[in-house]
Formats: C-alpha cells, structure tokens, sequence
C-alpha cells in the first residue's frame, strides 16, 4: 500500500513541476534548450562535425564562421565547435555526477545524523564543521594538489565539499519529519527505524534534495570549470569547458573567440539550471526561497 | 554580551583543530613515497632525505601531527620545498595584497547589491527591479575567470582604460592612484557573484520588514519615503545581508585564486596556484590554513555582530 502511495507521490511531484514550467515560459525555455544541449552533447560522435583532437595547422586562430568551421579554431588548429560539444561530455559528466555522489552521501549522514540524533548527531555535525571550516575552493584545491591533478581527483574534491549543505539541508527536514503524526502512526503500526526512513521520511525529502541539487550542478559546472582553467582538472588535449578557456587566454588578444565562446557556453547553461532550479524550488519548496 | 562572545571564541576551538587535523592529514594522502614526491623525480636521494627529515616523516603519525601543530601555533608553518623561505612570511606578505583585493571587492559588492535590493524592494515588479534581478541571475552564474577576461579584452585591450595585470606599474612608481586604477578590473569581476547574492538576499529581505507596522508608523508619523526605507526598514532588514556578507567576504578570500590568476595580482591566490603547479606542498598547506583560520574568525565576528544587531540571539 506505501508503494502504491510512494508512486501517486512521485507522480505528484513530477505534475507539480510540469504545472510549474507551463505557467513559467522562462523556465520551460530553459529546460528545453538543455535537454536540446545534452542531446547533442550525448550524441557528439553523430554531432561532431570533426574530430575534436586533430590539428590543421593550416587554419589555426581562425575566427569563428570560416567555411567549415562555424566556431572558428584553435591555437592548435582544431575545431572550436567540435571541443566544446565532446567537451560538454566532460562538462556534464563533473557537473552532475559529484552532485549525486555528494547528495548520496549528504543524505545519508544527514537522515542518519537527524532521525537518530544524540551523540551520533552531535559527532557528525561537528565534523561538517570543520569542513564547512574551509571556503570550498581552497578546500577542493589542496585535495587536487595532494593527490595529483586529474578529472577524477577534481570530481572527488568537488564531491567532498558539497557533502556538508546536503547532510545539513536533509538533516534539518528529517528532525522536522520526524516528529510528524505519520511517523507516529507507522511506528505504532510496528514498522522499524529502517522502514519509516525508507519508506515514509525519505520520500517527503526528496523535494528538498531535487531543488537544492538542481542549483548545485549549476554551481558545479562553474565549479568543475574553475579547476580545470587553474590546470587541476581535465588535463590537455582532452577537451572541456574551463580547459579550453584557460587555453585560449595566451591568444586573448588575437584570437578571443577560443576563450569566450567556452565561457559564455558555461555561462548560458548555468543561467539555464539556476533559472530551472528556481523555477522548481518556487514548485516544490518555496520555504527554500532566498 | 560577553558571555556571549566568549561562548563563540571557545566553539571556534575544536573547528579549528578539525581544520588542521584535515590540512596535515591531506598531506599524507600524498600517494607514493611523500618525500620523492615533493623532492620531483630528479632530485637527489640525498636531498629526498633532505625533505624526510625537514617534514619528520619517518616519526610516527600522531607524533607527526603534535609537532605540526606545536610549530604551527607557534607561528612555524615549516619552509616553502622551491624557494627554501619560512611559510609564515611568504604566506602573510602576499595576504596583505588578497586582503586589500578582497576588501575592494566587498566594498562594491555591498554598494551594488544593498543598493540594488533595496530599491528592487521599493518597486517591485518594476523596470528596475526586473533588470536588476535578471543582472543578479546573470552575476550569479558569471564564471569569474571568464568576466575577467572579458573584461581585459573590452577594457584593457580594447579601450585601454584599464590594466590588465599586477598591483603597481613600476615605470610609474607606485602610489595609491595607481593601486586603485589595477584594482577596477579585478575587483568588479571578484566582486560580481556577491553583488548579484546580496541583491537578491537583500530584496527578499526588505520585501519581508517593509510591510511591517513599524514601517506603517514611521511613515503615519509623517517621514519621508528616503528615511523609512533607508533608515528603518533597511536597518531591520540588514541581518540576514550581515550573515550572507560574512559568508561572501570568506567566499571572497577563497576565490581570490582565480581572479588572481587572471589579472597576475601578486597575492596569496596568485601564489597558492603556482604553490600547486610546482607541488610545493607545505606551501599549499600554509596558505590553506590560514585562509580557513580567518574564514573560521570572520564567521564568528559575523556571529558577535548578529548579536550585537538582535539581541534576541545572545539568549536563544
């Protein structure tokens, strides 16, 4: 029976959003155009016009609408276009993924942390602390630096530092939830602390952990970008975002195409997902609202 | 009030231990012999042992750890493995520069975000209030490192108003004049993040207290619109911009790097990133600690001033 009201939950939820989008043509328009960028960005090696590592010295720097290549080319000779969309696998991949893995993580210390409190609670919480301690930058910059530079050391640092709002956010509404009648009668019912977690606390939080991490990837992307223009994430020639940035501010002056077009692709899909993250914090948890 | 203060001073303590706890332990996640790693791989095995010796790393860990810590409260943060100088020095010389980049950069952002929100408050849904939010979602999703090389591009390569990189021309000589004129760039680029969070926290703020009674009293006892606004209302409406201005002042000491990195300013983010490029760890570790020691400080400064301004918190 919980599953079945577990299920009319989430088809709740997913008709709130959609209720949301139709009444916000901003929002909709940003959720398509996105859907529209990690279509091409999945199906790069349909989408592609050209191999993204190959180099034609021949047209190096040239500027964007030369015939063949609509974004121009690099200082190495290859394709702006074709980088940024096998680029924006990357991009994608370090912006959603240590979002999950944080919010996996956050949300498991914060459900456990809140539901069983005590000292548990208190050890947990002193612990995100100390990492709340570090401004989250400095923090994932001397992971990278310790452990060498890399996407996945980059990823693990971006994941370490976003844990903390995750375990804080979840905590705050499992105390919250926990205290409601519902719990309540479940517990007399006799189900266990595993059942009213799983099956009645967690499913009420899950609002929470969609809006929050929405905003999260957008921070993330710029996040993960940051690191690779500093030489400590995706490492050359693979290309991503921020590492074709930072590559073309040695050619800023003749060349700006290779460094802007990149940052303004960061920058259009991260006005895209705070658009979209707050058009479904509005929907789904306007308590959240700035 | 002083209970209060000293309350705040004692919780700072065990943060601040969990905080060099993680920096001397990040240390040892070094994969590989440590030494042979910050020693680069054509060092010497004498100069190897040189490094296994200068960091202790033949002692056991705890040990490792309690003479750090000893060193470090003492002001030791151990020596740079490149240039062979005291962490400490190199670490507070260049501070000075992040602290006046970051100042200026506070600066503005509290004069476009406070200013922006209240009066996107005072008129909402208007033009104004319209474009300053769209600017706001704009400023909030900007990459720093991109507005700062668009901004050398227009300003500085473009227009040649501006210079695009360092603190001082040395054909000039220095001065102040000369300082604020390399400080316009990176300042409103490090600056646009925090004005964009402080509009909108400020707006959502104002919104809230602007209806109140109070408000609705200053305003019956015949004062004008400027001084309600800008003398009641904003006064209440300041504690929460108080809380999101000590996080964004943390945010910007932190983020300082990539602006540094952009405009070449001579700071600590300027030096952490070459610190990194050439794995000069104790380095990192130096300028990482005490970035997070003064995080961790202007966030209970910003707690006392919560207090001071609520006097509801000192009891709660």
């Amino acid at each position: 029976m919980t599953a079945v009201r577990n299920r009319g939950g989430d088809r709740r939820l997913w008709a709130l959003i959609w209720a949301r989008l139709r009444r916000d043509p901003v929002a909709l328009g940003a959720a398509i155009v996105l859907l529209a960028l990690a279509i091409v960005v999945i199906a790069a090696p349909l989408t592609a016009p050209r191999d993204p590592l190959r180099q034609e010295p021949s047209i190096r720097l040239s500027p964007p609408l030369t015939p063949g290549y609509p974004l121009g080319a690099d200082g190495l000779g290859r394709d702006v276009l074709s980088r940024l969309i096998w680029g924006g696998q990357i991009s994608l991949v370090v912006g959603v993924v240590p979002v999950l893995l944080a919010a996996l993580a956050g949300v498991t210390i914060g459900t456990f942390s809140g539901f069983f409190g005590g000292r548990l609670d208190n050890v947990l919480m002193r612990c995100l602390d100390v990492i709340f301690a570090f401004p989250a930058i400095l923090l994932a910059l001397a992971i990278v630096a310790t452990l060498g530079p890399s996407i996945s050391n980059a990823m693990l640092a971006i994941t370490v530092v976003g844990i903390p709002s995750f375990a804080r956010l979840i905590r705050a509404s499992v105390l919250s939830l926990k205290e409601q009648a519902f719990v309540d009668a479940a517990r007399a019912l006799g189900a266990g602390s595993g059942r009213i977690v799983l099956r009645h606390i967690l499913p009420n939080s899950v609002s929470t952990v969609v809006v929050y991490g929405t905003l999260e990837v957008g921070k993330t992307v710029v996040f993960a970008a940051g690191l690779s223009f500093l030489g400590l994430g995706v490492q050359p020639p693979t290309p991503e975002w921020g590492a074709m940035l930072a590559d073309g501010r040695q050619v800023l002056a003749v060349a700006p195409h290779v460094s802007t077009v990149p940052g303004l692709l960061i920058f259009l899909v991260t006005v895209g997902l705070n658009v979209l993250g707050d058009a479904l914090r509005d929907a789904l948890d306007p308590r959240l609202r700035g | 009030m002083r209970a209060y203060v000293c309350g705040r001073l004692v919780s700072a303590v065990p943060v601040l231990f969990g905080v060099s706890v993680v920096i001397f332990l990040l240390m040892k996640l070094i994969p590989g012999d440590a030494a042979q790693v910050l020693a680069g791989p054509s060092a010497t095995r004498e100069e190897v042992e040189l490094i296994r010796e200068d960091l202790g790393l033949n002692e056991p860990l705890y040990v490792q750890y309690g003479k750090w810590l000893a060193r470090a409260v003492r002001g030791d943060l151990g020596r740079s493995i490149e240039l062979r100088a005291p962490v400490t020095v190199m670490v507070l010389e260049r501070f000075k520069n992040t602290a006046i980049l970051a100042g200026a950069s506070m600066l503005l952002a509290v004069a476009i975000g406070v200013s922006a929100g209240v009066i996107s408050a005072t008129r909402p849904l208007s033009l104004f209030d319209r474009l300053a939010m769209v600017g706001a979602l704009f400023g909030n999703s900007m990459p720093t490192f991109w507005l700062g090389l668009v901004l050398i591009l227009v300003f500085s390569l473009g227009l040649g108003l501006f210079p695009s990189n360092g603190m001082y021309d040395i054909r000039s000589g220095g001065g102040p004049v000369d300082l604020l004129h390399h400080l316009v760039l990176p300042s409103i680029t490090l600056a646009g993040v925090s004005a964009a969070i402080l509009a909108r926290v400020t707006r959502s703020s104002m919104l809230e207290v602007i209806h109140r009674e109070y408000v609705t009293t200053a305003r019956a006892k015949g004062l004008g619109d400027r001084r309600v606004i800008w003398g009641h209302a904003l006064k209440n409406a300041m504690l929460p911009v108080v809380t999101v201005m000590g996080v964004q002042l943390g945010y910007l000491l932190g983020g300082s790097i990539l602006v540094e990195t952009v405009f070449s300013w001579p700071g600590l983010g300027l030096q952490l990133f070459r610190a990194i490029s050439s794995r000069d760890l104790p380095l990192v570790q130096g300028g990482v600690m005490l970035v997070s020691a003064i995080f961790v400080f202007l966030n209970l400064a910003i707690d006392v001033l919560y207090a001071f301004l609520d006097p509801r918190v000192r009891y709660s």
